[in-house]
């Protein structure tokens, strides 16, 4: 029974991993821009991509992959925020209207080259790992300590540099930082190049446990988003409690055979919670922390 | 941290030819009778003549496209412009008017169709019962958006409607029993209207474009009337709008209900023109096409959300593309207007038409001025205090006799 709930614990959190990744990169560009950028789950979809043209041998070729679609999404991100994001920025339901744009053209333009159904990537490394009676198959483990890395990073990052504090009061009031000389647009560019950083490995980490096909970002954006929701837009720590909070709920449902109903039950929930407190549910756990 | 308000109007920048237009005395005359008889001239809105100009002129260009032996598919396509104009007309009027960006419209159209091919391929339901079950439906699911709209606004609003777009269609693909799951209902039989069968795709063509009028109709009435105006001077300060006693609530729920409704009669025309609903049409995807639709014509114009979806789609076959090239030009085409014309596809039109037949008056009979100006903003929100002020009085009066 005990072995079991490890086990458990171990599944929700490689699935509460890529959820965190999708809601962080979500949250930090949002809290930044106040775009909603729905097109974030293809970036991801793209980084999957790139992926399996770089290394769909998988094994130690993921190392190329993962620094390949990093590099790929972080460029192009910086190219569309320069492009199309940055004449937005003054009225952030135009950002994401945009980003609607560009979720059909990088689908559309996925499905196109790469065809509809799904494309294989083989693993990083097949072995499966036993440890206290809990078996660990190795890519989740890389794909666990990968975001506790990236999570850890950023939020030294956010909290400790000089830049991770500009950034902060970029989020907090823009036009106040721009007053204290923090430059703004330059920021702005590159916490979206920060976001296609992490679409780009999140999107390596989700070939690793699934099969990309062209709608692959577009089913993890939503609920990206809701976990963002309930940990409070703009915040990292959030988007993480609200990912393992996503994936224990989903892991208890399944478990009590409501898989098909999963949807239903987290989106209902979330917005119910939404019409109670309307503010989130990020402040509540802060002051009871 | 950023409270994710819309911040709107900072870049509604009215194109000049439109003040210019409005600038000489004799508009300026009929724009002071029309104050003297009935209030003040709702914002951004174009004359009853101009409406109507505009719908005859749709009428006969629909008539003539039909009648001129286009291909069969071509037919087809326009009931389908026609359905997605129905439902995205609603959404325009929510966006411009409202500044609300409902992405759960395209669940409420499910809701619509799904009820058309229950209750017809269970109950044998007339067509008449089945669009009024169909408006019923949709309006009630959607007036209850507007618990959501009166909590919290901009990006939380959309994200929201997004679940919401979700739990209505895992509803749809969960509950066998009605929707038949993921396999979808097929709906072969056609419909009967006062007697009449109607099955080929040219009578629901003209079925479709008088319901199309109607609407058009209903909406350009909503503007003008009380409901208009408040939804308007919620949009631009809510605040405000509360302090003269406008029911944020009550204004959401009445304007969500009547797009809702329309959503579900369109959802209903769809179901009979497909044969087949299944629970993939009616998701998220769906939603936002007719989000694509409305912005691409321009919410501010009547007949916008009908153009958006004129190109979106006769795109794809007038270019013989493949269905997902052509979805990627319409993503391309969609971002350069939105980045280029904010005020769609329409607004070009009107704006370069406008600057040609400036000096003819001709100019005026196409449509609205752009979105509105500041001093139109105001005079919603004046009016409205002015309308409670005289609630206030009448009231005093009423105690001191």
């Amino acid at each position: 029974m005990n072995e079991q709930l490890l086990q458990q614990g171990f599944n929700v959190l490689s699935s509460a991993s890529v959820y965190a990744l999708v809601a962080i990169g979500l949250s930090v560009i949002f809290g930044l821009s106040g775009i909603i950028n729905i097109a974030y789950g293809d970036f991801m979809t793209l980084g999957a991509y790139v992926v399996f043209v770089v290394a769909p041998g998988g094994a130690i070729a993921f190392i190329w992959g993962f620094a390949a679609s990093a590099l790929v999404v972080a460029v192009l991100s910086i190219v569309l925020e320069r492009a199309l994001f940055r004449w937005t920025l003054i009225r952030p339901v135009n950002g994401f209207l945009v980003s609607l744009g560009l979720a059909q053209i990088i689908e559309n333009g996925v499905a196109w080259h790469f065809g509809q159904d799904s494309v294989t990537v083989a693993p990083a490394n097949s072995a499966n790992w036993t440890l206290g009676g809990v078996i660990m198959s190795a890519d989740r483990v890389i794909i666990i300590l990968g975001t506790i890395a990236l999570v850890v990073g950023l939020i030294l990052f956010l909290d400790r540099t000089q830049t991770g504090t500009a950034i902060r009061a970029i989020a907090a009031d823009r036009e106040a930082a721009a007053l204290m000389g923090i430059p703004v647009t330059r920021l702005v560019t590159g916490v979206f190049a920060l976001g296609g950083l992490i679409a780009g490995l999140g999107g390596g980490f989700v070939a690793l446990l699934q099969p990309p096909y062209p709608l692959l970002g577009a089913e993890l954006v939503l609920k990206g988003f809701v976990v963002a929701l309930v940990g409070g837009l703009g915040s990292v720590r959030g988007a993480v409690i609200g990912a393992v909070l996503l994936a224990f709920i989903e892991t208890v449902l399944v478990t009590a055979g409501l898989a098909g109903w999963l949807d239903v039950i987290e989106f209902g929930a979330v917005i119910l919670l939404l019409i109670i407190r309307p503010q989130g549910l990020a402040r509540g756990l802060a002051h009871s922390m | 941290m950023p409270t994710g308000n819309l911040r709107r109007g900072s870049a509604d920048v009215a194109p000049a030819a439109a003040s210019r237009d409005a600038g000489t005395g004799r508009s300026l005359l009929t724009g002071l009778n029309r104050i003297r008889r009935r209030g003040s001239a709702p914002s951004g809105e174009s004359s009853w003549g101009a409406t109507i100009a505009q719908l005859v002129a749709l009428t006969v260009i629909a008539v003539v496209f039909a009648a001129s032996g286009v291909p069969a598919e071509y037919i087809t396509l326009g009931v389908t412009v026609f359905i997605y104009a129905i439902l995205a007309s609603g959404i325009g009027l929510l966006y411009h008017d409202g500044g609300l960006l409902s992405v759960a419209h395209g669940g409420l159209w499910g809701i619509g169709a799904y009820a058309a091919a229950v209750l017809v391929t269970k109950y044998n339901w007339q067509l008449v019962p089945v669009i009024l079950a169909a408006a019923l439906a949709a309006g009630i699911v959607g007036m209850s958006l507007a618990s959501i709209s009166t909590r919290v606004a901009g990006s939380y609003f959309i994200i929201i409607l997004f679940a919401v777009s979700e739990v209505i269609y895992g509803v749809m693909i969960n509950w066998n029993a009605v929707t038949n799951g993921a396999e979808g209902i097929v709906l072969a039989t056609p419909a009967s209207l006062f007697g009449y069968q109607i099955s080929s795709n040219m009578q629901w063509y003209y079925v479709s474009l008088i319901t199309l009028l109607l609407v058009l109709l209903l909406l350009q009435v909503i503007k003008r009337s009380q409901l208009g105006q408040h939804l308007r001077a919620i949009r631009d300060s809510r605040p405000l709008a509360m302090s003269v006693g406008i029911s944020v609530a009550r204004v959401h729920m009445a304007s969500f209900a009547i797009t809702g409704a329309m959503a579900g009669i369109s959802g209903v025309y769809w179901a009979y023109l497909e044969k087949y609903v299944v629970p993939s049409q009616f998701s998220a995807t769906a939603s936002i096409s007719f989000v694509v639709v409305v912005l691409l014509g321009g919410s501010a114009y009547l007949l916008g959300p009908l153009l958006g979806a004129v190109v979106v789609i006769f795109l794809p076959s007038l270019l013989h593309l493949s269905p997902l090239l052509a979805d990627a030009l319409i993503g391309v085409i969609f971002i350069a207007v939105i980045l280029l014309f904010p005020e769609g596809v329409v607004g070009l039109v009107t704006w370069s038409l406008r600057l040609l037949m400036a000096r003819t008056g001709i100019g005026r009979w196409l449509g609205p001025p752009a979105s509105k100006t500041p001093a139109s903003a105001a005079r919603d929100t004046q009016e409205a205090i002015r309308r409670a002020d005289e609630g206030r009085q009448a009231e005093e009066e009423l105690r001191e006799t």
